[in-house]
């Protein structure tokens, strides 16, 4: 086949047929819209999705603010900062899914193709990090917690039984090392299920910038 | 300034429904794709300054919401019910192996969303120069991408594959 053919074959397919399913969309109506039926479904999963990390927030700010304030609770600084380190955690997430939401609904529609798919990539190696070291943060200081309290034998930890056994020091391990491992597990699967977006990204990227 | 919109689109919708077929090829939802492209192109249309041509405006926005439109549903699966007319693909939506149109969109669609985005415009007629402007590359380039695209989608019209 000649390269010329393409345009002829493009242009043969392309002779206008009287049943174009395009044709059932009306422009005028289209214009009073924000968003077509689909995308407007997944922004509202996405604003959902902050609604729950929000109340979730919402909840433990109102029981902190009930137990440090109203009762007068005075914790010591090991019960405070897992509490901290749970708020924090909550906040994260919701940054997180905040994020994610500004880029589904940032347009780029303006800018040259290039700049467009650049910018994406910025963005999306951003929910990257943030998911990374949220969990990264919050999973490895709630580790390093266990051990400090292990070794001090804060609040009898050592003495903490299963199954009318004493707490075994490699089950104790087992739970470090999976605390260790989850941040990684996280981007591993980010990575996966991202998989498709990165590899059309990173080829059209590459085609544009002249590395293919 | 809404009238002088639909009048522009009505006279370029053609351009539309080559890139919503190209980009949402066999999509069930490519209508309501399209109508997003309507959407974006009415809240993008104040920016267009008669700067440059507005197929060339019209080509930038439908590109830019059409590879969008792909991240997103790869950000977020869309996961809404079907209506009938959505399920019910139209026959001459399908898959023919005989017709020359669905077996081009079928090679364009195995294109990176960059490759399909410089063929599109290469099959429209647009020189090197308007397809470097709208892709925001070199017009050196755009040459030789365009003939490795090419030769790509005519090993896979030849051998049905990459």
């Amino acid at each position: 086949m000649d390269k010329n053919d393409l345009k002829t074959m493009w242009r043969d397919a392309h002779v206008i047929t009287k049943n174009n399913i395009f044709d059932t969309v009306s422009v005028q109506k289209s214009l009073s819209m924000n968003h077509c039926k689909s995308i407007s479904k997944v922004l509202t999963d996405f604003k959902l999705k902050i609604l729950v990390w929000l109340m979730g927030l919402a909840i433990y700010i109102g029981l902190m603010l009930y137990a440090l304030v109203y009762l007068d609770l005075d914790l010591s600084i090991y019960s405070l900062v897992p509490l901290t380190l749970a708020g924090l955690f909550l906040l994260i997430k919701m940054t997180s899914e905040i994020i994610r939401l500004l880029i589904l609904t940032k347009t780029t529609d303006n800018m040259s193709v290039k700049d467009s798919f650049l910018f994406f990539r910025k963005k999306l190696n951003k929910i990257r990090i943030v998911d990374f070291l949220s969990y990264l943060v919050f999973l490895y200081l709630s580790a390093i917690l266990i051990i400090i309290n292990y070794l001090s034998d804060i609040g009898g930890i050592k003495n903490i039984s299963w199954s009318n056994e004493i707490l075994p020091v490699p089950l104790l391990g087992i739970i470090i090392i999976m605390l260790v491992l989850i941040p990684w597990f996280i981007k591993y699967q980010h990575n996966q299920l991202y998989k498709k977006l990165y590899s059309n990204l990173n080829d059209s990227i590459n085609l544009l910038n002249g590395d293919s | 300034m809404e009238k002088e919109f639909i009048e522009l689109i009505n006279n370029h919708k053609g351009i539309l429904h080559k890139i919503c077929n190209v980009y949402f090829f066999q999509n069930p939802f490519k209508e309501d794709y399209y109508q997003e492209m309507l959407i974006r192109l009415w809240k993008s249309y104040p920016s267009f300054k008669n700067q440059s041509a507005f197929s060339t405006w019209l080509y930038r926005v439908a590109l830019n919401t059409a590879i969008d439109i792909i991240r997103k549903q790869n950000l977020q699966p869309i996961s809404i019910e079907l209506s009938k007319n959505e399920y019910n693909i139209p026959e001459n939506e399908h898959y023919n192996e005989s017709d020359k149109k669905d077996l081009l969109y079928l090679a364009i669609n195995h294109l990176s969303d960059a490759e399909k985005a410089v063929i599109i415009l290469y099959l429209e007629d647009y020189n090197y120069k308007e397809i470097a402007e709208i892709i925001g590359v070199s017009e050196n380039h755009i040459g030789v991408k365009i003939n490795r695209i090419k030769n790509q989608i005519i090993k896979i019209l030849e051998n049905g594959q990459k």
